[in-house]
């Protein structure tokens, strides 16, 4: 049988990685392949500088971004190339409430508001409050005995003492039973203004609207409301307490 | 290549060190953009630039030794490069008919600078002339400093295949010193 001779492939066998390792290195490299190895050693010569240019901007990135916190803070303060744009977005929206809580406030204090923001400035800063000073408003609720007549009034706020009876009358007429706002120290002193009264109206100073631990903690107005809810000896009068009349008499 | 500290100049660029990170860069970037410059001549800054916002993005997330690190930028890179080529051949900025067969790069040419002065530049200049499969296994695998299964999952082919290329463009370019009588 004729052996017919196979042609010689012209890539030999593969170069394996530690060939190219020995290449790389320049040990033990034939004779024919010590052009390539000074070819391949050129390739990973020192970098040069323009190889570097782009640092500062790879750097800047990484502050942004993957930094440490004050280097990112610094970063967006700085001129960085990247800043987070909804970082000046929500510094101006809060900027723009402040200015306009700001403007509120003063025109409250300056009790130039509407009367009904106007009463609600009361409620909440104590803003002054002269309701006799506007025109009388008609009032589309009826006055329940128990209930504040206000709508919108919330419970619990710091109302002057008596120095403010004259919201006891009018439309809290029916609500100025018991403890007619006598403030005796005990009312919206900060503990519990709501004044619940839970079941105490009628049994002390302290039953109307001391309301300690019963109330808003976070009520920081002046003592004695005449207007909380259950100061007036009602001890469902407060905010989802069914209505019930007012008992006779007071402390 | 860092070696023995990749892992803690790692650690600490997560951790946010600049000077990690820098170390990081300094060390990888050289030879991306060496690699760029034969795959995308023209673009490899912006390129680069890219991949390494990229990296940067996933820095935190990132675990792996420096084989899968270097694997990662590389990969970051060749992609957008595809991409750049791809749009350039959709909207060819210098159409290839408007120039002669002088103009056009040949081995020879590149052969010829090499003679004049083997640096950096040259050496690539040389690898560029080499087919595409091969420039590239060549430099991931001598530039990059990949191994040979890192370039076969970067390159979508198989460790065989990537072997005979690295071996092939080897070849070709011991033909080109030889014809170039390029000595040293």
């Amino acid at each position: 049988m004729l052996s017919i001779p196979q042609p010689q492939r012209q890539d030999g066998s593969a170069v394996t990685d530690a060939d190219l390792a020995a290449l790389l290195a320049g040990e033990g490299v034939p004779a024919g392949l010590r052009p390539v190895a000074d070819i391949l050693a050129a390739l990973t010569a020192e970098a040069t500088a323009g190889e570097l240019a782009g640092e500062a901007r790879a750097l800047a990135e990484y502050r942004c971004r993957a930094g440490a916190p004050e280097a990112r803070r610094q970063a967006r303060l700085g001129p960085a190339v990247l800043v987070p744009r909804i970082s000046s977005k929500v510094a101006a929206a809060a900027a723009g409430v402040v200015v306009l809580l700001g403007g509120v406030a003063t025109a409250a204090y300056a009790d130039v508001l509407p009367a009904p923001i106007q009463r609600l400035a009361h409620d909440t800063i104590g803003a002054p409050y002269a309701p006799g000073a506007r025109p009388a408003r008609p009032v589309h609720r009826l006055a329940v005995p128990g209930q504040s007549a206000e709508p919108g009034s919330p419970p619990g706020q710091g109302h002057s003492g008596p120095g403010q009876a004259p919201h006891a009358k009018g439309t809290h007429a029916r609500a100025s039973q018991g403890n007619q706002g006598s403030g005796q120290g005990q009312q919206g002193t900060g503990q519990g203004q709501q004044g619940t009264g839970q079941g105490q109206q009628g049994t002390g100073p302290q039953s109307q609207g001391s309301g300690l631990g019963q109330g808003n903690p976070h009520a920081s107005g002046p003592p004695g409301n005449p207007h909380q809810p259950g100061q007036h000896g009602d001890p469902h009068a407060s905010v989802g307490h069914p209505r019930r009349p007012a008992p006779a008499g007071g402390p | 290549m860092i070696g023995e500290e990749f892992a803690a100049l790692l650690a600490a660029a997560q951790g946010g060190s600049e000077a990690a990170f820098t170390r990081l860069w300094r060390d990888a970037n050289p030879a991306l953009v060496r690699y760029l410059r034969v795959i995308a001549p023209g673009a490899e800054e912006d390129i680069a630039a890219e991949a390494w916002i990229q990296v940067v993005r996933g820095l935190s997330a990132f675990r792996g030794d420096e084989q899968a690190w270097r694997a990662w930028l590389f990969t970051s890179a060749r992609r957008r490069a595809i991409d750049l080529a791809r749009r350039r051949a959709r909207r060819p900025e210098a159409p290839l008919d408007d120039l002669t067969a002088g103009q056009l790069p040949s081995a020879r040419d590149s052969a010829e600078a090499a003679i004049e002065n083997l640096g950096t530049a040259a050496a690539i200049a040389m690898v560029s002339g080499l087919p595409q499969l091969q420039a590239e296994v060549i430099l991931l695998r001598v530039v990059a400093g990949l191994d040979t299964e890192s370039v076969s999952r970067l390159l979508h082919k198989s460790p065989g295949a990537v072997r005979v290329a690295a071996h092939r463009g080897l070849r070709r370019l011991a033909e080109i010193t030889v014809d170039a009588g390029v000595t040293l």
